[in-house]
């Protein structure tokens, strides 16, 4: 869990994050990462890895208004320039590496 | 759920988790929904507080990696200016080193407890008295508030004969049974001594020291079985003390039981020379036991076989806790130099502070320019803590070699009657507590410049630094006040080390009252068997004398049983008819047997009447010659000559005074004269002490006439040993050896204030030129003289030291209280060190700012004015 790594958990809560744009809150998140990986997860590791990408500077926070919708405010998470530089690097490597792969693993879409 | 949620978060998940749980419930059904709900309560109450501990580790874990980072930058820093460091780490070893060494000795003396169990219990009966054997059994009989007493005398000389080489003297005290118990050792070997080995008749029993019995015995188990040869007397090895084990005295080579024989009053009521140890019962106090003792007392008092003391002669009889009983003399000495330590570190405080002052200074622009750039002020003062923590550390470790080579200096020379003498050493308590002192070191003399860094104005050092001067107003009086402060503790240390010298000198200068000019001296242990038999004594001290003085390098020789600053002293109550006939007035004398040739041989004038002759042997009249000082005392204006003297023992023969010479000092040049009596040896034998002392006129080098003196002993008989073999100035130079100690320690730490403040002075009056190059420049172009401007520095640094310097004079005044007792033929306010020790501070001010006042000399107007100077 050093400074600079990312997480495959923090990696796709990051993702997650830019496709909810500005309705990213935590319940949205955790539908939006199940539906997306149709993987369970729970709110606490949700919770927990966005706390940690708050610390790390890649993510940051606010409390707002819910607008229309009503209600009490909410902590909404959005990805800073550091987070978005950090997933171009990280798809840069994924790249390199799954670069020359696909006649060995398909490629990757409806295989 | 509530409760395992996050604080910071906790109302703003709870609402989402009612979203999500109408969600679920709308999706996947209300079971389904429970079944999710219990999960997330339990992944919350499992992996958050997890990661709180893993967030507080991690802060915890940087927050040491930040410190050891800026530690790797502080020694960087300090490596960079290695002159600096050099002066700052010497001067804090010096002064963290003195106090180890110092620390050492009085935690051994004063702090410690003694090494017994439960030493709190062990207490001395009759505190600063000796007692007879008798007063002991009889409290052994009565006392329910202790567990045991016993007695023990002080170490006396006996001859041991090997199986193996010649005789030697070895150290011996008589101790009864319960001694040991009431201290409660454990023997590291063997036994120790049971309750009926003190029954006349028994005995024939020994233990020994550990040191020994590692250097004379071999070290091994196998000791036990051996036997030790004293005074002619079989004693059977049967334990072997603990390592360092001090009592009665570290002296000590062997224990052997005492003899408490009823039947003997002589020895049993007469004998006074012991001193009682006991062991409380559990619960009981001093004051207690002392009550209980005191129940005897009239008791005793109509016991006495030999006298009837007055009423009341246990009156301010005292019982007090061992360790205080033991360290009660070396109390005062040992306060004045904790308190002069002290004062030194103080001074080392000042001195550092100063020097971090000046580095804080010349780093002054970097540290502006960090404190614009944003670093707090709390950091900048943390890294000064730290720096000055760094070098205190790096103090501590120079200065506990300092110390731990200063005490294998001082180990020798301290008094064997220094309780834990020994023992002195840097063991882990020494260290630790060494180690405290150099963290509120770092921390005293840190603070002031930490304090600073965190108030610095970085613009106005920015622009100071820009012109390459001028620290502010305040720092400089800072300084100056650091330096004050440091030449007024320096004065007072000074002072009280010349008081301390001028005693020493003082005592040194203390006529004797006989001459020690190659005169040597030896202690002669008689062949044993002879004690029962006093003819074939005198016969053999005859024959001793007699191959002594065929020895073409011995001059005079004279015997004795003791001598003035001999390791034994004999006094004697003497009844002097028509002065007093009370037996408990008797007036105490010293006594001395000695052979007719002593006064001629030590140069003690016969001033009335005759000296003793060869002729006053067994069977003649009995004589004495008394010395002046007995004789003013207790025949004032009368003529001593054809006056009584008697032994204080029933049917006593008179004693004829037949001369009178002049007065000697006994065994401390400090000591008033003490009424002396003097007797021939051949007349009345050596007494009770087994050996007799040789003094004689060496004809040529001291060290051949000592060597004579052992060849003609040996040549005489091989069974007799020879011990402390001495020129007489050692004797009377051992006799000042606290007192040398004491001042030379002392001294030492005054040099070292006084030096330190002198570095203080300099470094001052170097930064004052420093800083006014340009203006000394400007007069100098002006015109001025180089005499001139040298004058003013001078002037500038001896008026640094004066405010310093007489604030140390008035602080001494006080301070010297402490030194009282220490002193001798100089007044505590003695006029000639209150007046040198200004003279010698400003001497050594005027010698710190000669090289500044050079420089300034050297300025050349030009350059300064340019600006590159």
């Amino acid at each position: 869990m050093s400074r600079g790594g990312l997480g495959e958990l923090e990696h796709q809560t990051m993702l997650a994050l830019l496709h909810l744009r500005d309705d990213a809150y935590t319940a949205p998140i955790v539908e939006e990462l199940e539906s997306r990986t149709g993987r369970d997860t729970t709110v606490a590791a949700v919770y927990i890895v966005l706390r940690r990408l708050e610390e790390k500077g890649w993510v940051e926070s606010e409390l707002r208004d819910p607008g229309p919708e009503g209600g009490r405010d909410r902590r909404y998470f959005a990805v800073t320039e550091d987070g978005i530089a950090r997933l171009r690097r990280a798809r840069e490597a994924y790249a390199a590496l799954w670069d020359g792969l696909e006649a060995t693993l398909g490629t990757g879409k409806g295989a | 759920m509530t409760r395992v949620l996050p604080r910071r978060d906790r109302t703003l998940l709870l609402e989402e988790f009612d979203r999500l749980w109408e969600r679920r419930v709308h999706r996947d059904g209300l079971r389904a929904a429970r079944a999710w709900y219990r999960r997330e309560t339990l992944a919350f109450a499992t992996r958050w507080p997890l990661e709180r501990f893993r967030r507080t580790t991690t802060t915890m874990g940087e927050g040491m990696m930040d410190g050891i980072r800026q530690l790797r930058h502080t020694v960087r820093g300090l490596a960079r200016v290695p002159g600096f460091t050099a002066v700052a780490v010497a001067t804090l070893a010096i002064g963290i080193g003195a106090n180890a060494v110092i620390f050492g000795i009085v935690d051994r003396a004063l702090l410690r407890s003694l090494p017994l169990p439960e030493s709190d219990r062990v207490v001395q009966v009759f505190e600063g008295w000796f007692t007879n054997l008798a007063t002991v059994e009889i409290l052994q009989g009565g006392l329910t508030t202790v567990t045991a007493i016993g007695a023990a005398n002080d170490a006396g000389g006996r001859t041991l004969e090997p199986a193996d080489g010649p005789a030697r003297r070895v150290t011996v005290a008589e101790v009864s049974p319960e001694y040991f118990e009431a201290l409660g050792v454990v023997p590291r070997l063997g036994r120790l001594f049971a309750r009926e080995e003190s029954e006349p008749g028994r005995g024939g029993v020994a233990v020994v020291s550990a040191a020994f019995w590692r250097t004379a015995l071999g070290g091994t188990a196998g000791a036990l079985d051996g036997e030790l040869v004293l005074d002619g007397v079989s004693h059977a090895i049967v334990g072997v003390l603990p390592e360092g084990f001090d009592f009665p005295s570290a002296r000590n080579d062997v224990w052997v039981p005492v003899v408490m024989d009823a039947s003997n009053p002589g020895l049993h009521w007469g004998n006074g020379s012991y001193s009682s140890v006991a062991r409380m019962a559990p619960g009981v106090t001093p004051a207690q036991v002392l009550g209980e003792v005191m129940a005897f007392e009239e008791t005793m008092r109509l016991a006495n076989p030999l006298w009837t003391p007055n009423p009341g002669f246990w009156e301010g009889a005292r019982v007090t806790p061992l360790q205080e009983a033991r360290a009660r003399w070396v109390q005062g000495p040992l306060t004045v130099l904790l308190a002069a330590v002290a004062v030194v570190l103080l001074v080392v405080c000042a001195n550092v502070a100063n020097l971090l002052l000046s580095r804080g200074l010349a780093r002054g622009r970097a540290l502006a320019v960090r404190s614009a750039l944003g670093a707090g002020g709390g950091r900048l003062a943390r890294e000064q803590l730290m720096e000055s923590a760094v070098l205190a550390m790096a103090g501590l470790a120079v200065g506990l070699l300092l110390a731990s080579w200063s005490l294998s200096l001082i180990r020798p020379h301290l008094p064997a009657e220094l309780p834990g003498a020994a023992q002195v050493g840097l063991d882990p308590r020494v260290v630790i507590v060494t180690a405290g002192i150099a963290l509120v070191t770092a921390l005293i003399a840190g603070l002031l410049p930490a304090v600073r860094a965190a108030r610095g104005a970085p613009a106005a050092a920015l622009r100071q630094s820009g012109r390459g001067g001028g620290a502010s107003r305040s720092r400089r009086r800072t300084t100056r006040v650091l330096v004050a402060a440091q030449m007024a503790a320096a004065v007072v240390l000074v002072v009280s080390a010349g008081l301390l010298a001028r005693s020493l000198f003082a005592l040194q200068g203390v006529d004797p009252g006989f001459v020690t000019d190659s005169r040597v001296t030896a202690r002669v242990h008689l062949a044993p068997g002879l004690s029962g038999d006093p003819a074939a004594r005198a016969v053999l001290l005859d024959d001793l004398a007699a191959a002594l003085s065929r020895d073409p390098a011995l001059g005079g020789v004279a015997l004795a049983s003791t001598i003035p600053f001999g390791s034994e002293d004999e006094y004697m109550a003497t009844f002097i008819p028509g002065v007093t006939d009370d037996p408990n007035e008797l007036p105490m004398a010293r006594h001395h047997r000695v052979t007719p040739s002593f006064f001629e041989v030590a140069g003690i004038p016969l001033l009335r009447g005759r000296g003793l002759a060869d002729t006053d042997r067994v069977g003649s009249p009995l004589v004495a010659v008394v010395d002046e000082t007995f004789a003013e005392t207790y025949f004032p204006g009368e003529d001593p000559i054809g006056r009584i003297v008697r032994y204080p023992w029933r049917g006593a023969p008179d004693i004829e005074v037949v001369g009178v010479v002049g007065s000697t000092r006994h065994g401390d040049l400090a000591d008033e004269r003490e009424a002396t009596f003097w007797v021939p040896l051949g007349q009345m034998g050596l007494g009770p002490i087994g050996h007799a002392v040789v003094v004689a006129e060496a004809t040529g080098e001291p060290s051949a006439a000592l060597g004579a003196v052992t060849a003609r002993v040996r040549g005489l008989d091989d069974r007799m040993a020879v011990s402390e073999l001495l020129r007489y100035e050692e004797r009377l130079g051992a006799s000042l050896a606290g007192t040398r100690l004491m001042a030379v320690l002392l001294l030492v730490f005054a040099v070292t204030a006084l030096a330190l403040g002198c570095v203080g002075v300099y470094g001052v009056a170097a930064f004052s030129v420093r800083e006014k190059l340009r203006e000394i420049g400007v007069r100098m172009a002006m015109g001025a003289s180089t005499a001139g401007i040298r004058k003013e520095v001078l002037r500038e640094g001896l008026l640094l030291a004066v405010p310093g310097g007489v604030l140390g004079l008035i602080l001494a005044w006080p301070a010297t209280r402490l030194l009282e007792g220490l002193l001798f033929g100089v007044a505590r306010l003695d006029p000639v060190t209150f007046i040198a020790v200004p003279l010698i501070l400003s001497g050594a001010a005027l010698l710190a700012v000669v090289v500044p006042a050079h420089r300034a000399t050297r300025v050349d107007p030009a350059v300064v004015l340019r600006g590159d100077g």
